[in-house]
């Protein structure tokens, strides 16, 4: 299984306001993690900066051992990183079908073949992943044309696709109705149990992250507050005061 | 969309290409090759913008670079095949080290960088007299005759340039097509929905947006490569940002998100000139009218609205 991410002393400034403040994390393959914290305790940005969709200003993220601080997103997807978005982002102009060929015929490093046919390409993969996420059916749809659920689930197949060695998802099932959400968790908990890929779940649903995963996360001000099991998180104090009690 | 449809109108399309020039005079003959330019000249365009989503309003840089290539190598190399080739092979190389530049940026700022860097293009045309001719252009241009492989096939009529062309588009047509339903062509349309996704499912964005600016770059060439021994003279006009917009207007007339919309746009356009030309001075207000009229009642162009109506899309 994959290479760890470490993270050391990784800042994002937005103006003023410091939304990711020196971030030590170190995450081991194998454990389902859950980033918990309130709105705006800077989770979705620590996501961005570890995946390439923003630069950090200080500090290092490093893949084994090796530097991808500066690697754009598509040079990380190659080194087994990838993710989901909390507002969902799938390619809504092609099928269903077509949008898992896009992240099977980029992993193959097909993408300059120009005299060739696409609709063939890795179908058998594209047929198996679709099936996976319960999607095989919808597969001549456009992507705009699912509902929100089913493009959650599209988007997770999309990432998924890539193979990911670590795969961040951000806010899975924000939006989705109850019974969409029930689908989309046990379909995380079987994809964790089955795979090579180690997942790390952004949510500010807890119920969910106690639910699902090994280890928690908690951010809290941009920096990260408390780190253990969801038995530990649970007993926390601090935890409870700034974000169990402000539900309670 | 069924399967026969694409094969029919493929094979209709020709079939009336190659019966015109027995059944109607040689000024509607004229006219077709306008169309053909138009439609090679579109369809490039549309990759950038329809299956790409960048749209460019410098296509006529392109187009004239690949005339005045053709025209200068015509003038002194006299073989079409060199012409058509270099016009080509110059307009793609010109493309490839603006687009590196201008895939830099994207959406308004893209549409402005392409805009100054043909209006840069016109200037050097416009300026450089001793090789473009200035204001004059170029003229005396051969219809060289084509020389391959020892053959040498007269193109000098009309008629015999004519079919060259209609070949020539068929080629780039089906070319085009290939393109377009190739992993290369998926993986445009992928950069076009969404570039965030495009990045992290692995595509470097940049690199095929410089791509398919190539690719655009080398369909305005040839376009342009073809009209210098068609009209036998290029001047500055065809690297004017006016003419950027008749690619553009094509495409919207016909429908950005179908192959044959620049296909059916370039007809429509070079008809529609050359019916409201005759009643009146004032064509462009009349084609702005149809535009008008299109967007608000067909989006998509005719044929995503007839593709529509059919349930074909």
């Amino acid at each position: 299984m994959g290479e760890p991410l470490t993270v050391e002393g990784v800042t994002k400034r937005f103006g003023d306001m410091v939304a990711v403040d020196a971030v030590d994390l170190h995450i081991e393959p194998g454990p389902l993690t859950g980033i918990i914290g309130p709105n705006g305790a800077g989770k979705t940005t620590l996501v961005h900066l570890l995946t390439g969709h923003l630069q950090p200003d200080a500090g290092r993220i490093r893949l084994g051992n090796r530097d991808v601080t500066r690697l754009e997103p598509h040079d990380r997807v190659r080194k087994g990183l990838s993710r989901t978005f909390q507002v969902v982002d799938i390619f809504t102009g092609l099928t269903v079908f077509q949008n898992v060929q896009m992240a099977r015929i980029t992993r193959a490093g097909g993408n300059l073949r120009f005299f060739r046919r696409a609709a063939p390409e890795h179908a058998d993969e594209v047929e198996r992943a679709l099936n996976e996420v319960g999607l095989w059916e919808f597969r001549e749809r456009k992507g705009e044309q699912l509902s929100h659920g089913q493009q959650r689930r599209l988007e997770l197949a999309i990432t998924l696709a890539t193979e990911p060695e670590l795969c961040f998802l951000d806010e899975p099932t924000s939006g989705v109705s109850p019974h969409e959400r029930d689908q989309m968790v046990e379909l995380i908990r079987d994809l964790a149990g089955q795979r090579h890929t180690t997942f790390v779940l952004i949510e500010h649903d807890m119920e969910l992250i106690f639910d699902l995963c090994e280890r928690v996360v908690v951010m809290h001000r941009g920096a990260v507050l408390a780190d253990g099991t969801p038995a530990d998180i649970r007993e926390n104090d601090e935890v409870k005061e700034i974000y169990l009690g402000e539900e309670a | 969309m069924p399967r026969w449809v694409t094969p029919l109108a493929a094979i209709g399309a020709l079939a009336v290409l190659l019966v015109l020039p027995y059944v109607v005079g040689s000024f509607t003959v004229y006219l077709t090759m306008e169309i053909l330019l138009l439609a090679i000249f579109a369809l490039g365009f549309n990759l950038l913008l329809g299956y790409t989503g960048l749209l460019s309003f410098g296509q006529a840089g392109f187009f004239a670079i690949g005339a005045y290539a053709c025209a200068l190598i015509l003038l002194t190399a006299p073989n079409l095949v060199f012409g058509i080739a270099g016009g080509v092979l110059a307009a793609g190389v010109v493309a490839l080290v603006l687009g590196f530049l201008c895939v830099r940026l994207t959406e308004i700022y893209f549409a402005m960088l392409t805009l100054s860097f043909g209006m840069m293009i016109h200037s050097v045309i416009w300026r450089w007299r001793d090789v473009t001719g200035g204001d004059d252009g170029l003229t005396g241009i051969p219809r060289a005759p084509l020389e391959v492989l020892g053959l040498s096939i007269e193109v000098s009529a009309l008629w015999q340039y004519y079919y060259f062309m209609v070949i020539v588009t068929a080629v780039a047509v089906w070319l085009m097509h290939r393109i377009v339903n190739s992993p290369l062509g998926l993986t445009f349309q992928a950069v076009r929905d969404s570039a965030v996704r495009a990045g992290f499912v692995g595509i470097p964005v940049r690199r095929f947006r410089l791509w398919a600016f190539v690719i655009a770059g080398l369909y305005s060439g040839l376009a342009g490569a073809l009209l210098a021994p068609l009209e036998r003279t290029v001047t500055p006009v065809y690297a004017h940002w006016l003419f950027s917009a008749e690619p553009i207007l094509a495409s919207l007339l016909g429908g950005i998100h179908t192959f044959a919309g620049p296909l059916v746009g370039a007809v429509l356009f070079i008809g529609i000139k050359e019916v409201a030309v005759r009643y009146t001075d004032y064509w462009m207000l009349f084609m702005g009218i149809v535009i008008i009229a299109l967007v608000l009642g067909f989006r998509g162009g005719i044929v995503g609205t007839i593709q529509r109506w059919l349930r074909w899309d």
